[in-house]
């Protein structure tokens, strides 16, 4: 049983605080850590790397301080950036012996491995071409090869389908699902559809605090009673868009449909309907909205139809 | 009534047998021995560690190197050969070539983050830091012991000695890289930095040219002095860079 425990986790630059106190554990499985550009997904992950040391908290790995197991923890680390680097002279091939040296993968077993990536990864065709030559899609699944390269135990993706078509990302999401039988892998994302359907638990993360957490079931749970469904004239829409956080919205010939995340109904003829996972997390984000005007709308709102 | 008698049989042979463990260790060894060999985990010593890295550092680099300090002879000889000048004369021209591989180790320790490939590199069993020290010592040892059999064999037609001779040829070098490291430290993405040590480095070459005296012999002593200070130097920039390496240097991409 594996254990990555982090302990009121706690980062600072300067008077910025970008990670306040985080505090999870976790075991093997998927987590998605879904948060907006700048709540603090990456510089978690990069403290969960041992790239940067937390000002505060600690983070244990089956009981033992990171910092303090050094080599020993980052031989059984996988990682993906999310600026992922390359050298562009380099061939596919030559970049991953390359990184398997540095992740001490014994010489012996590397051509059985590289067979294993290509064969994940799909790029067995490719790998002797120069890396100036991958796209976007092929660069990102060479990332997720050289970050299994050594059969880690912890598993970190920091925004891996970024820049991916749906067909890319697809195929992105169904090689993390079958990698996270036996590990820990964590997979930070704005994109709430890539954790959606493989996430086996989901932290949300706004302004560095951990706001919610759960399957994405229960997530899905704690948002119901609170998503709405509407359909007003454009003018009433462009006014429910600047109170509520709105996950949807089509055009109905004259008429405006909208899907309203609100803890009170928005407008009269309102219809509760059943969350998904984007509506959970505006849900979760707007209740950490602190300060934010809420009321007043719906008693001057028009009548409405039910869409 | 067959099957209970048949179920009793098997219990009393059962227990006539008993665990067997010698038995069981030998079928159990061969399974041991095949997990060890699919054990993905190992401890590279330090000539893998060497090999890795000398294989890390692209052909161009190698190439490159290997032109410039071809070059150094040859230069050496054209200018004895084809000119009037005197032996200290060549120091100068020397000096630029030795300036130029030093700038050429820089830019390949550079490389890492300008292909945005610290933050992962340090991610890995042998991190950034490591990896940034046996590189340095790769392709700086390789400068300086292809620097010494040149002075070796070449000391002797400049009536220099030896041991000046290296001196001469290496202090522009250490200088060079101890310049350039300081300003990847704290002017990395600062064109002007980068451009205020490229010309530091070319005026203290042409310091030589206009002040001929101090390759005098008088002088060889502080010649030592700097070559010591600034190998010292570059070392402590290096290791300063690297413990840097484990906060927050790795995320400046």
């Amino acid at each position: 049983m594996l254990e990555l425990k982090l302990d009121r986790v706690t980062k600072r630059f300067g008077t910025k605080i970008a990670v306040d106190a985080f505090d999870h554990v976790l075991s093997e499985g998927v987590y998605g850590l879904l948060g907006a550009n700048g709540a603090g997904k990456t510089t978690l992950m990069r403290m969960l790397c041992s790239l940067l040391s937390p000002d505060g908290g600690e983070i244990r790995f089956q009981g033992e301080r990171i910092g303090e197991m050094g080599a020993r923890y980052r031989r059984i680390l996988g990682y993906l950036p999310q600026e992922f680097g390359f050298y562009p002279e380099f061939t596919a091939e030559r970049y991953l012996t390359y990184l398997a040296r540095l992740k001490a993968v014994p010489p012996r077993l590397l051509p059985e491995k590289l067979d294993e990536i290509w064969e994940l990864t799909g790029l067995a065709d490719v790998r002797k071409q120069k890396l100036r030559s991958f796209s976007g899609g092929m660069l990102r699944r060479l990332g997720i090869g050289q970050a299994v390269l050594n059969d880690p135990d912890v598993l970190i993706l920091d925004e891996p389908t970024s820049g991916l078509d749906p067909k890319e990302r697809i195929r992105f999401r169904n090689i993390i699902s079958s990698l996270g039988k036996d590990r820990i892998v964590l997979l930070s994302t704005h994109i709430v559809q890539d954790v959606e359907f493989i996430a086996d638990e989901i932290l949300l993360l706004k302004d560095g605090r951990l706001k919610a957490s759960g399957t994405p079931a229960e997530v899905m749970q704690k948002a119901r009673g609170h998503v709405w469904k509407c359909l007003v004239d454009e003018g009433w829409a462009g006014r429910l868009e600047e109170r509520w956080p709105v996950s949807n919205l089509k055009t109905v010939g004259d008429q405006v449909c909208l899907r309203i995340v609100s803890a009170e109904k928005p407008v009269p003829d309102a219809a509760a309907c059943e969350p998904n996972l984007e509506d959970a997390y505006l849900f979760f984000m707007q209740e950490a909205e602190n300060g934010r005007e809420k009321q007043g709308i719906a008693q001057n709102a028009p009548a409405g139809r039910r869409g | 009534m067959k099957e209970k008698k048949l179920r009793e049989a098997f219990l009393r042979a059962g227990a006539r047998l008993g665990p067997d463990p010698a038995g069981r260790n030998r079928a159990i060894a061969p399974l041991f021995r095949a997990a060890r060999e699919k054990e993905i985990r190992y401890d590279p010593g330090w000539a893998d560690l060497l090999r890795a890295q000398m294989s890390g550092i692209p052909a161009a680099v190698w190439a490159a190197q290997f032109c410039l300090l071809c070059a150094l002879p040859l230069l050496e000889w054209a200018l004895e050969r084809y000119t009037d000048l005197e032996g200290w004369q060549v120091f100068p021209a020397l000096s630029v070539c030795m300036a130029a591989a030093g700038l050429l180790t820089v830019q390949e320790l550079a490389g890492h983050f300008s292909h945005r490939m610290a933050e992962l590199e340090q991610s890995c069993y042998l991190n950034l830091s490591q990896l940034w020290l046996l590189r340095a010592c790769c392709l700086s040892g390789t400068d300086v012991i292809l620097v010494l059999a040149l002075s070796g064999l070449r000391a002797k037609a400049h009536g220099f000695g030896m041991f000046a001779f290296a001196v001469y040829v290496l202090t522009p070098f250490f200088l060079s890289n101890l310049i350039f490291l300081s300003v990847f430290r704290n002017g990395r993405g600062r064109g002007r930095a980068w451009f205020g040590g490229a010309a530091f480095t070319g005026l203290s070459v042409c310091a030589q040219c206009v002040f001929p005296q101090i390759y005098d012999r008088i002088w060889l002593p502080v010649w030592t002095g700097i070559l010591v200070l600034a190998a010292v130097c570059c070392g402590m920039q290096i290791l300063s860079l690297c413990r840097r390496m484990e906060g927050e240097i790795v995320c400046w991409n």
